[in-house]
């Protein structure tokens, strides 16, 4: 120590002990005021800040047709939003984002403005985008410009199955066909996940799966995506060929009533429904009715048929060639004279099948026509569906027994005509239809997703197998030489079927526009599908049953059984085998 | 002089201990240093999410700094003084060259580019000046009288207002700091003391209107009430607080902290790693890291009692206050109970240059503790 030193600092150090061990206690005293005094709200904050729950899409349950060919699947895809408390809307890479997605920037640049005063955080800029746009955007990591997965449904099949599957709106919910009936069933269930994400809001860690997402069950149709796309080609073959308005092509398996096609015309493309009229939406072949005309007429013969009365051979008097009821008189093409009833069906007699349905009561024909599922809903359960009309029997005047004997004055739509003629094919025995397979509905119905598609498919007996049999025979005639629909012949099957030719009602009287109808089944020995054509308002040059719906009805049914393997039975095919 | 003090300097037992001796190293200090840099280290790491390349600068930067604080262990405190008023004025100078040539970094002038590496003369001066004013105040009697009162704080406030000037606040405070410590342990009266920062507080309106940048103003305001803009101004010490209340106890695990990891956190690997270490190492390690500073503070503070000069025992003391002040402001910062300041914290924060400057006071720290013995050998 210097001797002119009278202060010595080591006097103040002592001081300065104090100090820094009181500062200290100072700061372990606010640390601990932070950590354990009150932390739960300061976790909570940082739990809130980085700890987010996410909702996680359900994958959507695949369709399949009965050979296990997808016809609607779902993809990830990722849409494009913005947070507007965050987003630079002058952002020169923002602009371009936007002109390069053709969104308008003037809009998204006040609708961002409108959302950023409103403290929202959420706007979607455009969903599902191309990866390799999404690539790109992200390349650019701007500031506020976030991705969320989404799943979008896509059709491989195109419009081939447009009306039947439907479709799925941009939220991937079913808004149409099967995808709208079967919507619970797809869409399984939203999962939920609490993931860790980074002050920029991008996912960095699972934390925690809250709820495993349940995917969707995926479903297998009855429908063969083979045989629709044959009818889809024809139906819209002879579209063309006729300048029809509409058409609907209906195939069934007459044994277990499952629907292998259905095809309606004009239809859509599922995968872009850009500017489309609603009217290309319907599934024309479960909404839209038409009076069936003389496609009725095996109904009703089948109907004088149970009475007992009435055999194939039963000679009728159609001369000459009319039949007055009142004022209003029925006639034939010409006066096909005494003819039996095998005749009536072969010839399509209009006074004969009168003839017969007027020896009837109006009960037995009312209820024959209820039998054959008329009036009642395919049990399909595509929302839409008309059941068609039928008026009870008691308000039925004698003039209306006689039309609706051939078909005027009820309505119904292709997929009732169908099952109608199924039930001839079935030994005159009807089910319940089907565009599920079994095992899907024992699915569905075991988890309860869809009570409307846990039916009994039991047989009921509706007319005798006799009287369906004979109607069969009958029906034959009509595609032989000398019936109405010799066009609805195929080589080496036999064919039975119904043609119709139906003048349309426009603004309650009947114009001279028609519907082509034809309803067939085949092979006759062994039947095994039925298909129902309604081709609707053919140009003037064609329009009878047997000259615009028999032809297609040809082509689809061939293909079909080929399709199926079906043993031929045609006198063609004996003689060929034979040689 | 006092008994109690006069007793303390007993014969530590590594006294005999050759190499050490020699080296002029005082190992219970270099003990806490290095728990603290390995404590730093592992921090770090965590901090710079596993950015080992960042971990081995940092290594190497501690490598540098522990070197020069060796070599500064090896310069007698004698040659300390007498060089202190030559390490004031070049400091001086380098600050002017700043403000003429210095280059531009984060809205501040501060670097001084030698061409090979760039430094800040302001952290010389965090040494130079509690150096010059021990060194001039050692030169007469203690306490100081007035006019060496007066002269010291002269000593001080120019290289104060030259780093406010760049700006730098949070610099120029400590350097005043320093110096004023000096003045503190050399015996100014209690009376002068209470004055000078009753004044001082008086200033801080005038300072707070013609002083302070905007953004200074808005610091201050913000550390109020942090809450009332959380996206912007707010947001560093809101979300410090979280990282930190996130911590609790036993704190989230090494590497484990959310805040930090997941950006919410800004400037987590420099000013703010102490938030980082609360909330991974919760208030179990936030004792830890305050005993060790303690640790070497009461190591620091008893070399400062044990030097055998005023010159030693003002630059030892004020050096150690200085080393508490940087604890006390970063941890208080990162608190919210502090304004927020650009102030590391010491020996753990990412940074080179605040890291060689610390290293430098305890190679003088060390100096005149191991000097002491040579001497009375």
């Amino acid at each position: 120590m210097k001797k002119n030193n009278t202060f010595n600092p080591v006097y103040r150090l002592r001081f300065v002990y104090i100090m820094c061990v009181l500062g200290l206690a100072i700061l372990l005293w606010r640390v601990f005021d932070l950590q354990v005094i009150h932390p739960s709200f300061l976790q909570q904050q940082g739990d809130s800040r980085a700890l987010r729950e996410v909702k996680v899409m359900a994958y959507r349950g695949i369709i399949y047709d009965r050979l296990k060919n997808p016809l609607a699947v779902s993809t990830p895809v990722e849409s494009l939003w913005v947070n507007p408390l965050e987003i630079d809307v002058n952002n020169p890479y923002f602009l371009q984002i936007l002109k390069n997605l053709k969104l308008n920037k003037k809009t998204i640049q006040d609708k961002i403005q409108r959302l950023h005063t409103k403290k929202s955080q959420f706007l979607y800029l455009k969903r599902h985008l191309d990866p390799y746009q999404v690539q790109r955007i992200k390349q650019l990591a701007l500031k506020g410009v976030y991705f969320n997965k989404e799943y979008r449904r896509y059709y491989p099949m195109g419009e081939v199955f447009s009306h039947l599957l439907g479709f799925t709106d941009i939220d991937d919910k079913g808004q149409a066909g099967i995808e709208k009936m079967l919507n619970s069933v797809l869409q399984g269930v939203p999962g939920k996940k609490r993931v860790i994400r980074n002050s920029k809001g991008n996912f960095i860690e699972l934390v925690d799966e809250l709820l495993v997402a349940q995917s969707g069950m995926d479903i297998i149709l009855t429908l063969d995506a083979r045989i629709q796309a044959l009818a889809y080609r024809e139906l819209k073959k002879t579209m063309q060929k006729h300048q029809a308005e509409s058409g609907s092509v209906v195939v069934l398996n007459t044994r277990t009533f499952d629907i292998l096609a259905m095809v309606n015309q004009p239809g859509f493309n599922p995968n872009s429904r850009k500017n489309l009229h609603s009217d290309r939406y319907r599934n024309r072949a479960v909404t839209d009715v038409f009076e069936p005309g003389s496609t009725m007429k095996p109904i009703t013969i089948s109907a004088a048929l149970m009475t007992g009365r009435y055999h194939a051979n039963t000679m009728i008097d159609t001369r000459p060639g009319f039949f007055q009821i009142g004022r209003k008189r029925i006639t034939d093409h010409r006066n096909y004279g005494l003819i039996n009833v095998a005749t009536v069906i072969q010839k399509s007699s209009n006074v004969g099948t009168v003839k017969i349905a007027l020896s009837l009561r109006a009960k037995q024909l009312w209820q024959q026509f209820k039998r054959f599922g008329f009036s009642q809903s395919s049990g399909l359960g595509f929302s839409g569906e008309s059941g068609g009309v039928l008026r009870d029997y008691h308000s039925w005047k004698k003039i209306e027994q006689a039309t609706m004997a051939f078909g005027y004055g009820l309505s119904v739509t292709p997929i009732q005509l169908a099952r109608a003629y199924a039930v001839f094919a079935n030994k005159g025995k009807m089910r319940h239809l089907s565009f599920l397979t079994a095992q899907s509905r024992a699915a569905i119905c075991s988890k309860k997703l869809l009570k409307s598609v846990c039916y009994s498919t039991k047989a009921q007996q509706l007319i005798p197998e006799k009287v369906a049999k004979e109607m069969l025979t009958m029906m034959e005639s009509v595609v032989k030489k000398g019936g109405t629909a010799h066009k609805a012949n195929i080589p080496l099957y036999r064919v039975a079927g119904k043609t119709g030719t139906v003048k349309k009602l426009v603004n309650g009287r009947y114009s001279n526009q028609y519907i082509a109808v034809f309803a067939g089944i085949a092979p006759v020995t062994d039947p095994h599908l039925v298909i129902a054509v309604m081709i609707n308002k053919p140009n003037k040059k064609e329009y009878y049953g047997g000259l615009v719906a028999a032809p297609l009805f040809a082509k689809v049914m061939e293909g079909s059984l080929r399709l199926l393997n079906i043993r031929p039975d045609g006198e063609t095919y004996q003689q060929l085998k034979s040689h | 002089m006092n008994k109690r003090y006069s007793r303390l300097p007993s014969k530590p037992m590594m006294y005999h201990y050759q190499p050490f001796k020699r080296l002029h190293i005082d190992w219970i200090l270099l003990f806490g240093l290095l728990c603290l840099t390995s404590l730093g280290f592992i921090v770090l790491y965590s901090a710079s999410d596993q950015n080992s390349h960042l971990l081995v600068r940092q290594i190497i930067r501690l490598v540098i700094a522990f070197g020069i604080m060796l070599a500064i262990a090896q310069i007698s405190p004698d040659k300390l003084k007498r060089w202190s008023i030559w390490i004031y004025t070049i400091g001086l100078i380098m600050l002017i060259l700043v403000l003429l040539f210095g280059t531009i970094g984060k809205g501040a002038q501060r670097w001084l580019n030698l061409g090979f590496f760039r430094f800040q003369p302001s952290e010389i001066m965090k040494v130079a000046v509690p150096m010059m004013v021990a060194a001039y105040l050692s030169k007469h009697s203690l306490p100081p009288n007035l006019k060496q009162l007066f002269i010291s704080l002269l000593i001080i406030i120019v290289p104060t207002l030259l780093i406010a000037k760049q700006p730098d606040l949070g610099t120029a405070l400590l350097t005043a700091v320093a110096g004023i410590f000096v003045l503190l342990l050399s015996g100014v009266s209690w009376r002068l003391i209470i004055g000078l920062t009753s004044s001082v507080i008086a200033f801080i309106p005038i300072a707070w209107t013609y002083l302070l940048h905007d953004y200074q103003r808005q610091r201050v305001l913000t550390l109020l009430n942090p809450e009332s803009d959380p996206l912007h101004t707010g947001y560093h010490i809101i979300q410090s607080k979280i990282a930190i209340g996130s911590g609790g106890f036993t704190g989230k695990g090494w590497l484990e902290g959310t805040q930090s990891h997941l950006q919410f956190l800004p400037e987590r690997s420099t000013d703010f790693i102490f938030a980082v270490y609360a909330e991974e190492f919760g208030l179990m390690g936030a004792v830890l890291l305050l005993l060790i500073y303690l640790f070497i503070i009461l190591r620091g503070l008893y070399i400062a009692t044990q030097g055998q000069e005023s010159y030693s025992r003002l630059l030892a003391g004020s050096l150690i206050l200085t080393f508490f002040i940087y604890i006390f402001i970063n941890i208080g910062m990162v608190n919210g109970i502090l304004p927020v300041v650009g102030v590391p914290l010491p020996l753990i924060s990412y940074g080179g240059t605040s890291m060689v400057t610390l290293m430098a006071t305890f190679g003088m720290v060390m100096s005149i503790y191991t000097h002491r013995k040579l001497l009375a050998n």
